[in-house]
Parts: structure tokens; C-alpha cells; sequence
């Protein structure tokens, strides 16, 4: 379980989150969704003590201020939503370091097999920094699900957190990184990921929440927010859900402008 | 996708033999630098008549023990001290270019020196006579130390340090201490200003068992402290959030960074003045070969720091024997081509 609560946060004097209540099941995804700027990734930030905040997070119960780096980083790992690398580390360089608390010989294969899961399996030896902007971010998520291979240690569940792991993904690779959160929540561990695209969270996700100008609009299963005056309120224009009886999962098709709401 | 068709490089395997091949040349160049210099005191007569169990000369004892050798030990810390700082802030930085220089810490320890050297006569006698030769080091010991703490101050909020404040800040610092040298230089003597001359241009020539045991032991610390930062300094190549997530205690390591850099520098700055490149230098053409991982880099850093150190000494004694050019100039002869071609190379990169 990840609990936030009143959760108030702010970047230089200006308040971006305005008290947001957020909680996230081990086992389920849960993708924060809302229209650019609104707070997404502050809340995101807030949840992993990037950005200064009041409120609480507990983290399985634990009260994310008393715990320790490293206690965190062995029950969390956090995807940014770009990463620029500093000196020019191979692509496998950059995996192993989520194995940052030694390799033992019993986990020395998991950066290869991180690699192989994002599609990145030829990648190993190529540089980082000459990498396209979508190889990156699943070279970096691959580093990530390092941290956290195994989804429950010790019956406790392990956390991903992620800030839009497929914004910049093509349809394929958005496809076999959702399916690899799926998997990573079907075996127990937990999944909160920003998300930029409503059909693809829908078809995914177990709990929506949206953000709109720093408050939590709703939330809940994607049936109850894929509706047509939710969506319309939070993006500030006319929206039309589509959710046919086969597939039994909504959809938006764009449509032209159908003008805005007041 | 074509995997594994080429076997994987891995350059870890790379950097730990380094280690071996760097040791075994800073031996040779050691012995190298024993047996070089003005006087044509022998090594080699030396070492077969104390395995023929004969003394050694005066002279012999004098070139090899109490000139020779403290200088050989003190260019070994000093390149060491030089490259290993210049790693751990470019690591701290997240910048290939950073470098003591560049954040005034090797300004402050330069202030400290010129200040001992032209307001030293200034001082109560029973002061001059406690700490005599030790005036300039502690004098620029203590410079290096009270700017890094200054910049430290005004670079860090609530824990946080900032990166980019600390760099403007260290340019500030830099400028201030460039200046108030510039009035002490005003002020100086002549006497005093072939001292500052001396000084500044950079110098093992000097070098003495005194200046080995104030310098050494502060150098050695350092680097055994930076040595344990490897893993922290890579994080950080993520930036100071993800290293954070990784488990890296973000703060401890940047302090641990900071005081290491502050030690070795203001040491190696007070016994030998303003040898420039090393810092730069050393860890580029490391990361060149074996890449960017601190934990092995550090290590050779210390290793070529030191050699490369001892090459441009035995060059400054030779060249012009018997006199000899400050070890600075060849350094800086040797060491700002490779610094602008690192900057030619990177010219497309503009990211900080
Ligand atoms: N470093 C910053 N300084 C000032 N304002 C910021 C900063 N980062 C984000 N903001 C502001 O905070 C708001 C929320 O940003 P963010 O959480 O990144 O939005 P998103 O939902 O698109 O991820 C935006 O209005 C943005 O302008
Ligand atoms: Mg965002």
C-alpha cells in the first residue's frame, strides 16, 4: 500500500499540489493522468521527497521521512521522466547501476535480462548518450526494474513508480513496457505510473487518478473516470468516450474541435 | 534484434588491470626519478655499495636521502592529491571540466600562500618562531580550506547543495581571491616577489622531509576517504534525485566530496604551488580508456596522477640542467593542448 495524504507541495514560493489525498494498492496499476502542468509529476516528486512537502507518505505502512536511502531504494524504484547522464557509461554500465548495493553471483545475469525486457537486448555496449530519447528512457527503466526484480521480498510488495515510462515510446515498445507493468503488478509488487495516454491507462490501469490545477479531480477504476463530463471537465474541452460491449474497454477517438468549455 | 554476436566488452575487467599495469609504471618512473638529476650522484653506485655493505658518501646520502626521496614521495602525493580532486569534482559537478581551479579552492589556498609570504614579517615573533617553515603550507592549507567552507555556505539551503551555485559562487570566490593576491602582490618586496614568482609557477624543488610530513599524511587520508566515493559519484552522474532513489545518501557524499577535495587540495597547493592539468587531464584520458566508472577511476587517477607528476619532474630537471624550469610550466606545456582538444571535442556537447 502507498498512502499520501494531504499532500501539499511547492517548487520556489509558488503551491502546485493543493492538499491531494493519492493511494496506490500493491498488485494493481495505478496511472496518475491530467492535462499538462496540472501536477502530475510534482505529485510524483512530493510521493518520492524530491520536491518540499507537507503531508504524509507511507511506503507499506512505514513513514517514507524516517526511512533510510537505502532502505528505500531496496523496496522502491523511481523512473524520472527524462534522465541526462553525465559522463558516457555503456548502456549496460548504466542497468547494473541499479544493482548499486553489490552484485552477487546470484543476481549477476539480471541487468542482461532487464535488458532483454525493454527490448533493449543488443543494446548492452552502445553508448547511453547516443541512444534515441525512447531507448533511453527504457534503458533507464530497465535499471530501474533492476532495483526491484523480484516483486515481494519477504512478503513485502516492491514499488515502481514511474513518470510517463512510454510518452515517448512508439506503439510497439508502448505496448510490451505496459505489458511488463502488468506482469510486475500481477505478481504482487506495485505500479504508479504517470501516464500521458488516456486509452492506453484505461486499458491497463486498475485505478485512475486525475489531476487537474494541483487538486485530485477523482479517482477510481477506469469505468468510472473514462466518462464523458469527467474527461471533458479536466482537459477543458469536449470529449467522447467510446466504450464498445466486445472489447468492453473505453476508448477516446480524436475529434476535431468541438469547442471548448467555458 | 541481433544480440550478443559480439562478445560483451566488458570495461570493468579493463580498468581493474590498470590498476596493476599504473602501479608498475609509477615503480619505474620512481626509480626513474631517483636516479635522475644535477648533481651525477649515482643510484646504482649507491645501491652496490650498501649491498657490499659499504657507506655511502656525505654527498650520496645527502642527493639520494634528503633531496632525492622526499622529493620523489612529495610528487607522488601531490599527483596523486591533484588527479584524485580533480575526479571527485568532476564527478561531484556531473562536469568533465570541473576541476579545483575552477571553484576557488585552489585561489584560496593561493591567497594563503601569498599572504604568509608578503605579511608574514607582519607577525609577533613568538608566533613566526612556533611555526616557522610552516607558515606558507598552513597559510594556504588554510586559505583552501576556509574558501571551500565559504562556498559551502553559500551554495547549500536546507541540506541541498546546489550545483550550479557553487560553480558561480567558486567563479565569485575565485575572482575575490585573485584580487586581494593582486593588492598583496602590490604590496610585495622584491625579495618577496621572486618568492611569489617561485611559488606560484609551481614547484617540487623545494621539497623537503618537513614539507613531506606536514603535506603527505592529510594527501594519503584524502585520497583513502575519495577512494570509498566511487559508487556514490557514479549515482550522481544520474543527477542528485535518482542517485537518491538508488540508495545513495546524496548528502553524506557530497560532504565527504567536498572536505576530501578541500584536504588534498590546500595540501598539495601549500608544498607546491599552482601545478595545473593534472586534475583535468588524468581523468580524461582514464575515462578514454576505461571508462566512467569512479570506483576503478579513482584509483588510477592516483596511480597516473602520480607518475604523470613524476615524468613532468624529472623533464623540468633535465631540460635545462643544471638549472631547472618549475614543474608548473611543463605541465601546463604538456597538459592545455589535451585540455583544448578536450574542449574541441566537446564543443557540440553545450550541456553543463
Ligand atoms: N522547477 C520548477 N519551477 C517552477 N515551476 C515549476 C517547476 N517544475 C514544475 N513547475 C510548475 O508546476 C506545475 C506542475 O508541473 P508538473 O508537475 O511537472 O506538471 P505535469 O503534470 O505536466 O507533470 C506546472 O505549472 C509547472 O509550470
Ligand atoms: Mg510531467
Amino acid at each position: 500500500m502507498l498512502e499520501a495524504t494531504n499532500i501539499r507541495a511547492r517548487i520556489g514560493k509558488v503551491e502546485i499540489l493543493h492538499g491531494i489525498d493519492f493511494t496506490a494498492k500493491a498488485g494493481q496499476i495505478t496511472a496518475i493522468v491530467g492535462p499538462n502542468g496540472s501536477g502530475k509529476s510534482t505529485l510524483l516528486k512530493a510521493i518520492t521527497d524530491e520536491v518540499d512537502f507537507t503531508g504524509v507518505v507511507r511506503l507499506n505502512g512505514q513513514d517514507t521521512v524516517t526511512m533510510h536511502p537505502w532502505e528505500l531504494a531496496t523496496q522502491r524504484g523511481v523512473l524520472p521522466q527524462a534522465t541526462m547522464l553525465a559522463f558516457p557509461f555503456t548502456v549496460i554500465e548504466v542497468v547494473r547501476m541499479g544493482l548499486l548495493r553489490g552484485i552477487s553471483d546470484e543476481r549477476a545475469d539480471i541487468p542482461a535480462r532487464a535488458l532483454s525486457a525493454v527490448g533493449l537486448g543488443g543494446y548492452g555496449n552502445r553508448f547511453y548518450q547516443e541512444l534515441s530519447g525512447g531507448e533511453q528512457q527504457r534503458a533507464q527503466l530497465a535499471r530501474v526494474l533492476c532495483q526491484v526484480w523480484h516483486p515481494i521480498v519477504d512478503r513485502t510488495p516492491r514499488w515502481l513508480l514511474l513518470d510517463e515510462p512510454v510518452a515517448s515510446l512508439d506503439i510497439g515498445h508502448q505496448l510490451l513496457v505496459m505489458q511488463l507493468m502488468k506482469d510486475f503488478a500481477s505478481r504482487g509488487g506495485g505500479v504508479v505510473a504517470v501516464m500521458h495516454d488516456l486509452n492506453l491507462s484505461a486499458m491497463f490501469a486498475d485505478q485512475m487518478a486525475i489531476i487537474k490545477a494541483g487538486n485530485l479531480l477523482l479517482s477510481g477504476t477506469p469505468g468510472v473516470v473514462m466518462q464523458d463530463d469527467v474527461l471533458s471537465k479536466a482537459y477543458g474541452c469536449t470529449l467522447k468516450v467510446n466504450t464498445p460491449a466486445a472489447a468492453g474497454q473505453s476508448y477516446i477517438l480524436p475529434h476535431l474541435a468541438l469547442g471548448h468549455l467555458p | 534484434m541481433i544480440a550478443d554476436i559480439a562478445p560483451p566488452r566488458d570495461r570493468r575487467r579493463t580498468a581493474r588491470q590498470a590498476h596493476f599495469w599504473l602501479a608498475g609504471l609509477l615503480l619505474i618512473v620512481g626509480i626513474t626519478s631517483l636516479a635522475i638529476g644535477a648533481s651525477g650522484t649515482s643510484l646504482w653506485s649507491a645501491l652496490h655499495k650498501l649491498a657490499a655493505g659499504h657507506p655511502l658518501t656525505q654527498m650520496e646520502q645527502v642527493v639520494l636521502w634528503d633531496i632525492r626521496m622526499p622529493r620523489l614521495i612529495l610528487g607522488v602525493c601531490v599527483g596523486a592529491s591533484l588527479a584524485v580532486s580533480g575526479a571527485v569534482m568532476q564527478g561531484l559537478f556531473r562536469n568533465p571540466l570541473a576541476d579545483p581551479g575552477l571553484v576557488g579552492v585552489s585561489a584560496g589556498a593561493g591567497l594563503g600562500a601569498i599572504m604568509a609570504i608578503v605579511l608574514g614579517g607582519l607577525l609577533p615573533v613568538g608566533v613566526m618562531a612556533l611555526v616557522g617553515y610552516w607558515l606558507v603550507p598552513l597559510a594556504a592549507f588554510l586559505g583552501g580550506w576556509g574558501s571551500t567552507m565559504l562556498l559551502y555556505r553559500v551554495s547549500t539551503r536546507r541540506g541541498r547543495t546546489s550545483v550550479a551555485t557553487m560553480l558561480l559562487a567558486g567563479i565569485a570566490l575565485g575572482a575575490l581571491a585573485g584580487a586581494l593576491s593582486g593588492i598583496l602582490v602590490y604590496m610585495a618586496d622584491d625579495a618577496q616577489l621572486r618568492d611569489l614568482t617561485f611559488w606560484g609557477l609551481g614547484s617540487l624543488a623545494g621539497a623537503t622531509w618537513t614539507k613531506v610530513l606536514v603535506a603527505c599524511p592529510v594527501i594519503v587520508t584524502a585520497i583513502v576517504v575519495a577512494a570509498s566515493l566511487g559508487n556514490g559519484l557514479n549515482g550522481l552522474a544520474f543527477g542528485e534525485a535518482t542517485a537518491a532513489h538508488m540508495g545513495i545518501p546524496v548528502q553524506r557524499v557530497k560532504n565527504a566530496a567536498i572536505l576530501t577535495v578541500a584536504a588534498a587540495t590546500g595540501a598539495a597547493v601549500a608544498v607546491s604551488g599552482g601545478i595545473g592539468f593534472i586534475g583535468i587531464v588524468v581523468p580524461h584520458l582514464l575515462r578514454l580508456a576505461t571508462g566512467p566508472d569512479h570506483q576503478p577511476l579513482l584509483i588510477n587517477a592516483a596511480l597516473l596522477g602520480a607518475c604523470l607528476l613524476l615524468i613532468a619532474d624529472v623533464i623540468s630537471r633535465v631540460v635545462i640542467a643544471p638549472a631547472e624550469l618549475p614543474i608548473g610550466i611543463v605541465t601546463a606545456i604538456l597538459g592545455a593542448p589535451v585540455f583544448l582538444w578536450i574542449l574541441l571535442r566537446r564543443r557540440g556537447l553545450v550541456d553543463l
